[in-house]
């Protein structure tokens, strides 16, 4: 079976974007506002004027309209002077024709950053950004974004050497320390994340970095030891909400652990009120765990959040729209084994494309090349296309003692559906029955036991029908996931069979999900409809 | 005495055309502006006979005008009079230190006319014929490298000088670099200026900004006073400098036009409460894509040295600031301008003997 989707831990782990991404975003900019007086600048400026009047020649011209981008200054002079020398450009320095250009709002047409898309685009991106690392060797950001790309290479040692230069040289500097607490979730390494993030004096008067902590605590697997400084940061009024938006959701995200459901839905709702596209993919998880209403689709598209799209289509069932989200996703978080994990997952269960579900699994191991969750869709949808020699062979040298205890039980099942299909149905149901036996989450034995089920139906087993009946209606209960849509995606085909033999197999839906509804559902209905005109 | 008599006493610099000087200094004409700034004196031509030659010089008389409408009258003055003395007391400290590269000092004295009791207190330098950088850049019209690299060589040499005497300049600018017919660049105007003898006592020492904002270094705009003078004034200046090499290479535009483009609207001073210890990586960032546009626009020949120049010259952080050997060493001057100096002379050189390609 392809892995279960239903990320029971998804964190407010950082994003780890471009550090340009990051500026552009607004998220390195100060939570608090301003101190210092602004300069009169008009004295400068008529001075300057003056002797531009006097004078009407180049550098006189040039040097009114440095003045006039530094003071930010626009005056009929100075945008006569701005035209003077677009007038006489082929005299002018290139660097004084963009500064008049500017001066005038004439913006040369600067495409956004282009992500590197392909594995040969990012090689080349490296490649200039080990230039710079050249050129620029005092600057953590670009040993940042090395280290970024090493990591979607999929080579975690130079990226670990590029981003330690990076933390000696700001290690108090908000984008190195949460880039390196996400590069260090990635390979797992949460003690040392979590360590970072406590020992880094900045953290205790840092929205972001409080955030970064709460969710690296959970990782973890510890207690978060600024929740309360936290709390007392967002009742601060003075404070622009989107720079607090992830540390509510990392706090609402605590409490819907700890079963505060109220107070939980309190903090979601804060952490929209201008949120950041993590904040809002926390938010549109959360909404399918707690059982909430769906966010606003509009809010969604509008803050451009490629991962909280994908996991809205996911909550909505739209699966074919998920796909082309979660490659976007993918696109951004270049690193992330997540979007591929899901849309392979998704593919090859409910759209019935193993095809595409081993070519996305493929995409993701090119970063991860030894992610569990990727080998298994990969392997599963092998399996699906009548390959399974092939799928064996994708699981051949998996360490099945170093996965977590989800990842094992669906690579048991994959290998038991492996089993089935070589034509040896005993070995596959006894490894189907050793997943099921290894956990408790109902989510996960139920998976396994509609696969099995529907194995066995396809032998001609006939308590094999009753047995899928069991899984369908254990599957139905579970309507906060997606595992019902994949019983009832199987259904079909298991009816068919029970109906060459004559069985009926009559199998009830559940009609409506169980919903909160709280001040999260509240907050979402009053953004829901924008007020006209 | 009627108030218009007394603005008239006040005012008395501005009506000296004309008028002979007890110096024998003739004085021939206003100047439309003063090209040594300064908002407390009237500017002049004036000419005496020397020998056979008739030497003409300019004149800074100080004048009282502005102060009329100050709320209080004797702190204003006060101000006034303290900032004439002290540049004229720089300017005399120059001439004796016999500082070639900044302009001279030639006379001073004052004048009292037929119908005030107040004199007229002036200063005499000699005469740019050339004008300012601006004017200079104008008149040649085509871009003149090796000009260029010579003239920047010069302004390295006199801003050293001034070091050299413990004065900090504080408003180095195109139009305080004055030229001379045969002699080339001079810098004027000590108007701002610290002293390291007298820190922060000069009558604009105390100001965080003292000269032109335009060109000030980036820790100033953030209202970041370092504790140690040299940092703070020695350190702004070569920032300053940094600002003129951008002016004379793109005929016109300051470095800090190109700078402040790069910073972040969210970093920028009035959005950013902070120290400017945590505003630093930023402007480190900006400060790396401003040289990375301008070595986009410069030679190949000489990208390299021009780049190096300004990261010693205007790097964001002022303890970074400086020739690398010289920061580097136990004993040395961070703020010793020699091997800035000796680079653009080598580069001068090389450009006056057509070796640079450009």
């Amino acid at each position: 079976m392809a892995a279960a989707n239903e990320n029971a831990d998804r964190q407010v782990v950082p994003q780890w974007r471009t550090f340009k991404e990051a500026l552009n975003n607004g998220e390195l900019g100060s939570p608090s506002t301003r101190k210092v007086k602004a300069i009169d600048p008009s004295p400068f400026i008529q001075e300057k004027e003056a002797d531009w009047k006097a004078n009407k020649a180049l550098p006189f011209a040039l040097d009114l309209i440095s003045a006039a981008v530094v003071f930010d200054v626009k005056t009929p002079v100075v945008a006569e002077a701005a035209e003077f020398l677009l007038a006489s450009s082929g005299q002018v320095h290139e660097i004084g024709v963009k500064l008049a250009k500017s001066v005038l709002g004439i913006h040369e047409t600067v495409s956004g950053e282009n992500l590197p898309q392909s594995r040969i685009q990012i090689v080349n991106a490296l490649k200039q950004q080990k230039a710079r690392r050249i050129n620029q060797p005092r600057n953590a950001f670009v040993w940042t974004d090395l280290a970024r790309l090493y990591t979607i290479l999929g080579q975690v040692t130079q990226a670990r050497a590029a981003i330690r230069v990076a933390l000696a040289l700001e290690p108090n500097e908000r984008f190195v320390v949460r880039s390196t607490a996400r590069f260090l979730h990635h390979i797992k390494a949460y003690d040392e994340a979590l360590s970072l993030l406590r020992r880094n004096p900045k953290t205790s008067e840092d929205p972001w970095l409080l955030a970064a902590e709460t969710a690296a605590s959970a990782a973890a697997q510890t207690s978060p030891r600024f929740a309360k400084t936290g709390l007392q940061f967002l009742e601060k009024r003075d404070i622009n909400p989107f720079h607090t938006s992830e540390l509510a959701s990392a706090l609402a995200t605590l409490e819907m652990r700890s079963g505060k459901h109220r107070h939980s839905n309190k903090l979601f709702a804060q952490s929209l009120h201008k949120p950041t596209q993590n904040a809002l993919a926390q938010a549109v998880w959360a909404t399918k765990i707690a059982g909430l209403s769906a966010l606003n689709p509009e809010l969604l598209s509008r803050a451009n959040a490629s991962e909280a799209i994908t996991l809205d289509f996911y909550n909505r069932g739209a699966w074919k729209e998920l796909i082309e989200a979660a490659d976007k996703w993918a696109k951004e978080e270049g690193f992330s084994a997540r979007p591929f994990g899901i849309a392979s997952s998704i593919a090859s269960s409910l759209l019935d494309q193993a095809d595409l579900g081993e070519k996305i699994a493929d995409n993701g191991l090119l970063v991860n090349p030894k992610n569990p969750v990727l080998l298994n869709n990969k392997a599963f949808a092998q399996v699906l296309q009548n390959k399974p020699e092939s799928a064996a062979k994708t699981l051949l040298g998996l360490d099945l003692d170093s996965v977590d205890t989800p990842s094992k039980v669906c690579l048991m099942a994959t290998t038991g559906l492996i089993f089935f299909r070589r034509g040896n149905a005993t070995e596959g149901r006894l490894m189907y029955e050793k997943a099921i036996s290894l956990t408790n989450d109902p989510i996960l034995r139920a998976l396994a036991s509609l696969y099995l089920a529907s194995e066995d139906a396809a032998l001609g087993n006939k308590a094999a029908f009753n047995e899928f009946k069991r899984a369908f209606h254990a599957a139905q209960k579970l309507q906060t996931t997606n595992i019902p849509a994949i019983a009832e995606h199987i259904a079909p085909r298991v009816q068919q069979l029970a109906a060459q033999q004559g069985i009926n197999l009559d199998l009830v839906k559940e009609q409506k999900p169980f919903r909160f509804e709280g001040d999260f559902l509240d907050f979402n209905a009053k953004n829901a409809k924008k007020p006209t005109a | 005495m009627q108030p218009a008599q007394t603005q008239q006493m006040l005012c008395a610099a501005e009506w000296l055309e004309g008028i002979e000087l007890p110096n024998g200094w003739k004085v021939t004409a206003k100047t439309a502006k003063s090209s040594t700034g300064g908002c407390f004196s009237v500017p002049y031509f004036v000419e005496r006979q020397n020998g056979k030659n008739r030497q003409t010089a300019f004149l800074k008389a100080l004048n009282f005008r502005q102060i009329l409408v100050e709320k209080d009258i004797a702190k204003a003055m006060e101000q006034h009079t303290r900032a004439f003395n002290f540049e004229k007391e720089t300017l005399e400290l120059c001439r004796d230190k016999k500082l070639s590269r900044i302009a001279t000092l030639i006379d001073a004295g004052q004048y009292t006319p037929k119908n005030s009791l107040i004199p007229v207190a002036y200063i005499i330098f000699e005469l740019a014929k050339g004008g300012d950088a601006r004017k200079q850049l104008a008149a040649l019209k085509k871009f003149d490298l090796a000009w260029t690299l010579r003239t920047l060589h010069q302004v390295a040499v006199g801003l050293n000088q001034l070091h050299g005497g413990g004065i900090a300049h504080q408003d180095l600018k195109p139009s305080n670099i004055l030229f001379y017919e045969a002699f080339g660049a001079k810098i004027g105007d000590l108007g701002c200026a610290d002293t390291a003898d007298k820190p922060s006592q000069s009558p604009r020492g105390h100001l965080i900004i003292p000269g032109d904002p335009q060109y000030a270094a980036p820790e100033l705009w953030y209202e970041h006073r370092s504790s140690d003078w040299k940092t703070r004034r020695l350190g702004s200046d070569h920032y300053l400098l940094g600002n003129l090499v951008m002016f004379f290479l793109s005929h016109g535009s300051s470095f800090n036009a190109i700078f402040k483009g790069k910073i972040a609207a969210q970093h920028r001073p009035l959005n950013w409460p902070h120290d400017y210890r945590s505003v630093l990586p930023y402007l480190n960032n900006a400060f790396d894509e401003t040289l990375e546009e301008i070595q986009a626009t410069l030679p190949k020949s000489l990208q390299e040295k021009i780049i190096e120049i300004l990261r010693w010259l205007c790097h964001p952080d002022p303890s970074l600031r400086g020739h690398p050997k010289d920061i580097s060493q136990v004993h040395g001057n961070q703020f010793n301008l020699q091997r800035i100096i000796s680079a653009f002379d080598l580069l001068a050189e090389k450009a006056e003997h057509n070796i640079l390609d450009y």
